[in-house]
């Protein structure tokens, strides 16, 4: 069954149909959510009220790209998430499962023509832009995560983000900026095939 | 590092990586850039971290986010526990509505309010038309036989002078023979009466008919025991159905 009559399906109250679209979907919700809020717990209640929000909307979709109007939802449920928490902080109990859901990923497993050096070094470029992403605001942290890890263009994260074209033109030149000044700082620990070129080198 | 690219420059920088500006920026752009080293040198150092982070992955839901219909805001249909519930919600307001009906009647029954004024006068000017017509007071009978004594003697008498010879063929029936012949007519017992019919009597003391209570009140004064049995079947099934069908509605809750 393709998108259009699942999404079709849901508007005329079918729960199934909706869950379905929830299943093709929720990798992409999830990191959306996990990446503007930090941490899994924050992410996993904002991506489960988007799914909700989502389908108590979804007659009010008219069409365009599902993926654009799924992003607005869990980035508007992400703002409300981050507002909460910054209201009642909450620490959890257990203790962060982020090293070890990366060694049990089966992203990790199947890739075998990475040596164990390689996965390594892949893994401290992420927990450096991980960091770097949780040092920018809110604003630019939701926009760098659509255009350059989520792969929307200005028109589909300006839908997202509910804002002009020039507004995302602005923040997004701003928060790579930021983003490449915390980078730098991690030059010495990333390994040399993703080290930044030095301004030396183009002299 | 950018210290000599405006804001301006470095949001067109961003825009140019990205294929977003239009032709005619693009080429204004690129004037620029090969004007000026630094410029270059920082479009390729927001390429590497444009890179970077375009590799990124997916990040895979820790759990499945697919929403029950109670997160839906869906309430389930169809349910055994639904269709009980409008049952006997549906049987006690019929049996309450039942109830009031019975109950009201009942009660302007006991205050003699249910025959209306106008058919109750018809039959009580019916009654006493036919008491008036037929019946004569009881001790009628009693005074009638010694009249009628009197009159046989009377009538013998007057037979035996119709025969004497001189006398006239026809002599005019006198007033004690008129007398006697009406009375004749007037039955003596009960029996006499139920043989000449129930239209010429009416024993008012052996069986004396109560003007003040008519045949439809009667009946339903024989019916008393059934109503009230009726009344509280309808309670028991009222409050009971009531009563099951809010402990549903707690259960599903």
């Amino acid at each position: 069954m393709d998108e259009n009559t699942l999404i079709i399906d849901s508007q005329n109250g079918d729960l199934d149909a909706f869950n379905r679209l929830v299943l093709a979907y929720q990798d992409l919700v999830y990191s959306q959510a996990y990446r503007m809020m930090g941490e899994h717990q924050s992410a996993q209640d904002a991506t489960q009220e988007a799914f909700i929000s989502a389908f108590k909307k979804i007659k009010s979709f008219r069409g365009g790209s599902f993926r654009a109007w799924l992003l607005r939802i869990v980035t508007n449920s992400c703002y409300d998430e981050y507002r909460r928490r910054k209201r009642q902080p909450i620490t959890d109990l257990e203790p962060a499962i982020e090293e070890e859901d990366y060694f049990d990923s089966p992203d990790w497993l199947a890739d075998t023509s990475e040596s164990p050096e390689q996965a390594v070094q892949r893994s401290e470029i992420r927990e450096a832009i991980e960091n770097c992403l949780q040092h920018l605001s809110i604003d630019f942290r939701s926009i760098v995560v659509l255009v350059d890890i989520q792969g929307l263009d200005y028109d589909e994260a300006a839908q997202v983000i509910g804002r002009p074209l020039g507004t995302v033109k602005s923040r997004l030149s701003r928060a790579r900026l930021q983003m490449q000044k915390c980078l730098n700082s991690f030059g010495e620990l990333l390994p040399a095939p993703y080290r930044l070129v030095d301004e030396s080198n183009y002299e | 590092m950018n210290e000599d690219i405006s804001p301006r420059e470095w949001e067109s920088l961003s825009a140019y990586l990205d294929g977003e500006l239009n032709l005619e920026e693009e080429k204004q752009f690129e004037r620029t850039l090969n004007q000026k080293p630094a410029l270059r040198r920082s479009l390729e150092k927001l390429r590497q971290t444009r890179l970077l982070l375009r590799q990124m992955p997916q990040i895979r839901a820790p759990r499945n986010f697919i929403i029950t219909p109670e997160q839906a805001g869906i309430k389930p249909t169809g349910s055994l526990f639904d269709f009980s519930f409008t049952l006997l919600r549906a049987v006690s307001v019929i049996a309450t509505i039942l109830l009031v009906v019975v109950f009201t009647g009942d009660l302007l029954n006991r205050s003699g309010g249910i025959p209306s004024a106008p058919n109750m006068g018809a039959l009580q000017e019916q009654e006493a038309f036919m008491l008036e017509q037929t019946a004569p007071p009881m001790e009628m009978p009693v005074e009638a036989a010694e009249i009628l004594d009197d009159a046989q003697i009377e009538a013998n008498e007057a037979l035996k002078m119709e025969t004497a010879p001189g006398m006239p063929e026809s002599i005019p029936e006198s007033e004690v023979q008129t007398q006697a012949r009406r009375l004749e007519a007037v039955p003596k017992t009960l029996e006499d009466a139920e043989e000449g019919g129930r239209e010429t009597y009416i024993p008012t003391e052996i069986m004396p008919v109560d003007i003040q209570e008519p045949a439809i009140t009667q009946k339903i004064a024989y019916l008393q025991p059934t109503l009230l049995a009726v009344e509280i079947l309808l309670v028991m099934v009222a409050v009971g159905a009531g009563a099951a069908a809010i402990l549903i509605s707690r259960k599903r809750r």
